[in-house]
């Protein structure tokens, strides 16, 4: 489904992604972990788009169709949606008034038909049930004075009225308190489909353990440097990174500790 | 003899109240012509150029044949090139009575509410009196509350013709009203209004300003509140080639409080000024100020806003807060909250920000979907509707809404 190869993406003259590769069969749910500042949310939005990075070298294909040339909006028009580790806030404009402009969009630009208001308010009154998100919420202003866990739920929320073919959460789970997070969790699982994949960006073991992903990967200086099962989550959980960054400096092949080299 | 001397004569037997009026005018014109053009470097014009007043404009009315706008669910009365024109207009609700200034003129000239603050777009001030032709007379009985918003809708004028009108509002004790001006005039306009809002009265004044692209606009706000009178205003700046709304506020009375809050959306090389002065003259008194600009193409926008606290306006507690969205790299905009004070015991904060649209929430919205022109349309819109959300009437709120859409529509690529 998405296919990413070989991505060089610089901020300014800095690299920050350093070569990196991934693919995701359709319906399946993929983990990346990695220290602070190693580059998952540039990867994210490189993915969705982000014209701040300039982007070197490598191809992002969806379906096999490369996707580099497209505009943000286009990409998620063809169904890649990313949930910002930081939402941002947009005074003036109803969450209402966001979420089905948006949700219309992306069917105008499927050649479908426009989203009636009627319906669209059941059908978010619906989905927000999914993400245990106040109703009220509708009627605010996108994100303003939201609290964190509020601004969370409203991405997962938008997630499942956008209904992408992918999905790259980042950091979903910072901000949610413990309910919260498995109310969230839930409301992913709900759109788990054979034919959406999802990309987890995550510090913590806790998300996973209800998002059950079917891979996880190690984001290390600009490049996923080990790739392995759910077992992973707990091997990093127990021992961080130090282990991989002091290989890498060594130029010794990345493994875990207590998995076979 | 001067430009507008000589274009004084010529309009003469143009003019309402006749030969009575005459004197004032005369008085007027010299006055004028004493004071003269403002200089370039003038403070209160330093930013706004008046090279398109420089010539005499021919006050003589105009035929006019265009489509009058309305608001619906609003009391509408009609001025067309100032006069009123009762068979446009609707009926008055009881407790509010709308009178022909026209009426009045040939008896002497307009009375400015006692107390009433002095004029901030002086000269102007003068050539308004001199040629003054039309206005209204508003007044809201005491214990009045008129649900229905009156709207003294302005239209008519034409490139290079001026029209110098007057609409003196005045709410009784304990009135409570929203009179609205709606213009869709061309040439100049040059329109004083006075507010006189009385002990426990509250107005909300509304200016919906959507002149033609080449009209000239320049209008003279002054208000005067007494004991626990409160008025909302709010200024919607859209047309125009150059448009001064100069407001003078005096809070007279104790306890009173004045909001007022504004946007401006500029295209092409328009113009948008508004000058300001809040003077907190009794104690207790309560003032907020709210500008957006939005600003594209070469268009300027100005807020130039004095805070005064005089001796008496103790525990005066007051805002300014102007902030503006360049959408180009040629558009620019002048911002500056002042503040002169007193008297100790006085809150006051100000904020001014000149900046972009927001990157960052550009590429949120992108991110859903939405394309680059809608959001940055959907940005700028949320920008003015946090001002407009401010009108309490839901018709006008209604109505400028739409008027700004279709701004947005016509302007925001
Ligand atoms: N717009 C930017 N300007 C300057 N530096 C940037 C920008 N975006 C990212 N960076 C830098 O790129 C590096 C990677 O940042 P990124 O946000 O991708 O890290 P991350 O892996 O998501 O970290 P975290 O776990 O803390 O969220 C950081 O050093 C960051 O400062
Ligand atoms: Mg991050």
């Amino acid at each position: 489904m998405i296919h990413i190869s070989d991505l060089k993406a610089n901020i300014g003259e800095t690299p920050i992604l350093k070569g990196l590769s991934l693919d995701i069969e359709p319906g399946t749910v993929h983990a990346i972990m990695g220290p602070n500042a190693a580059g998952k949310s540039t990867l994210s939005k490189v993915v969705a788009g982000h014209e701040d990075y300039d982007v070197k070298s490598g191809d992002i294909t969806l379906n096999g169709e490369s996707i580099m040339e497209l505009s943000a909006e286009e990409r998620a028009q063809k169904g890649i949606f990313m949930s910002f580790q930081y939402p941002v806030a947009i005074p003036g404009i109803s969450t209402a008034y966001f979420v089905r402009t948006a949700v219309n969009a992306v069917r105008t630009a499927n050649g479908e038909e426009e989203m009636d208001a009627v319906t669209f308010l059941k059908t978010a009154r619906e989905r927000m049930k999914w993400v245990g998100m106040d109703k009220a919420l509708l009627n605010r202003p996108l994100n303003v004075g939201f609290s964190g866990g509020e601004k969370k739920r409203n991405e997962i929320f938008q997630l499942a009225m956008l209904e992408p073919q992918f999905a790259i959460l980042d950091e979903t789970d910072s901000g949610l308190d413990i309910d919260a997070l498995r109310t969230v969790a839930d409301g992913v699982n709900k759109m788990r489909d054979p034919k959406r994949s999802f990309l987890v960006i995550t510090h913590y073991q806790r998300l996973l353990d209800y998002l059950k992903p079917d891979v996880v990967h190690v984001l290390v200086d600009g490049r996923i440097v080990y790739t392995g099962g759910f077992e992973l989550v707990h091997t990093l959980e127990e021992h961080g990174y130090g282990w991989a960054e002091e290989q890498i400096k060594n130029g010794e092949p990345v493994c875990p500790p207590g998995a076979e080299a | 003899m001067s430009d507008w001397r000589a274009t004084f004569v010529a309009n003469q037997e143009t003019f309402v109240g006749g030969a009575h009026a005459l004197a004032w005018r005369e008085d007027a014109l010299a006055a004028f012509e004493d004071a003269g053009m403002p200089r370039p470097k003038a403070h209160a014009w330093k930013h706004t150029p008046l090279k398109a007043l420089k010539t005499a404009f021919n006050a003589a009315p105009v035929a006019y044949s265009g489509t009058t706008p309305r608001i619906e669910g609003a009391v509408n009365i009609v001025l067309v090139g100032g006069v009123v024109d009762p068979s446009q207009s609707d009926a008055l609700p009881e407790g509010v009575t709308v009178t022909s200034l026209q009426a009045n003129l040939s008896m002497g000239a307009p009375a400015l509410p006692t107390d009433a603050p002095a004029t901030l777009n002086a000269p102007f001030d003068t050539l308004n009196k001199a040629f003054v032709n039309g206005g209204t007379v508003v007044t809201v009985a005491k214990n009045s509350t008129i649900e229905a918003p009156i709207v003294l809708v302005h239209v008519g004028g034409a490139t290079g013709h001026a029209v110098h009108v007057q609409n003196h509002i005045r709410l009784e004790r304990s009135a409570k009203a929203t009179i609205v001006e709606l213009w869709a005039m061309d040439g100049l306009a040059n329109a004083l209004t006075t507010t006189d809002t009385a002990d426990n009265a509250e107005l909300h004044h509304i200016v919906l300003q959507n002149n033609g692209p080449e009209a000239l606009f320049l209008a003279d706000h002054r208000h005067v509140l007494g004991r626990n009178a409160r008025v909302f205003g709010t200024s919607v700046a859209l047309g125009s080639l150059l448009a001064r709304v100069g407001v003078h506020t005096r809070l007279n009375g104790e306890g009173a409080e004045c909001d007022l809050s504004g946007v401006y959306l500029g295209h092409g090389s328009q113009h948008h000024d508004h000058t300001l002065r809040m003077e907190h003259k009794a104690p207790n008194c309560t003032s907020n100020q709210r500008f957006r600009g939005i600003l594209g193409g070469k268009s300027r926008g100005v807020f130039s806003s004095l805070l005064v606290v005089t001796e008496t306006g103790v525990k005066a507690d007051g805002t300014q807060d102007n902030r503006n969205v360049l959408l180009s790299e040629t558009a620019r905009a002048n911002s500056e909250p002042m503040l002169e004070i007193y008297t100790d015991d006085v809150k006051a904060a100000h904020g001014s920000a000149i900046g972009k649209l927001d990157d960052e929430a550009l590429f949120y919205m992108r991110a859903r979907g939405i394309d680059a022109s809608t959001a940055r349309r959907m940005l700028t819109g949320g920008i003015a509707r946090e001002i407009i959300a401010d009108i309490a009437d839901e018709a006008i709120r209604t109505h400028a809404e739409t008027l700004v859409e279709a701004w947005l529509l016509e302007s925001v690529a």
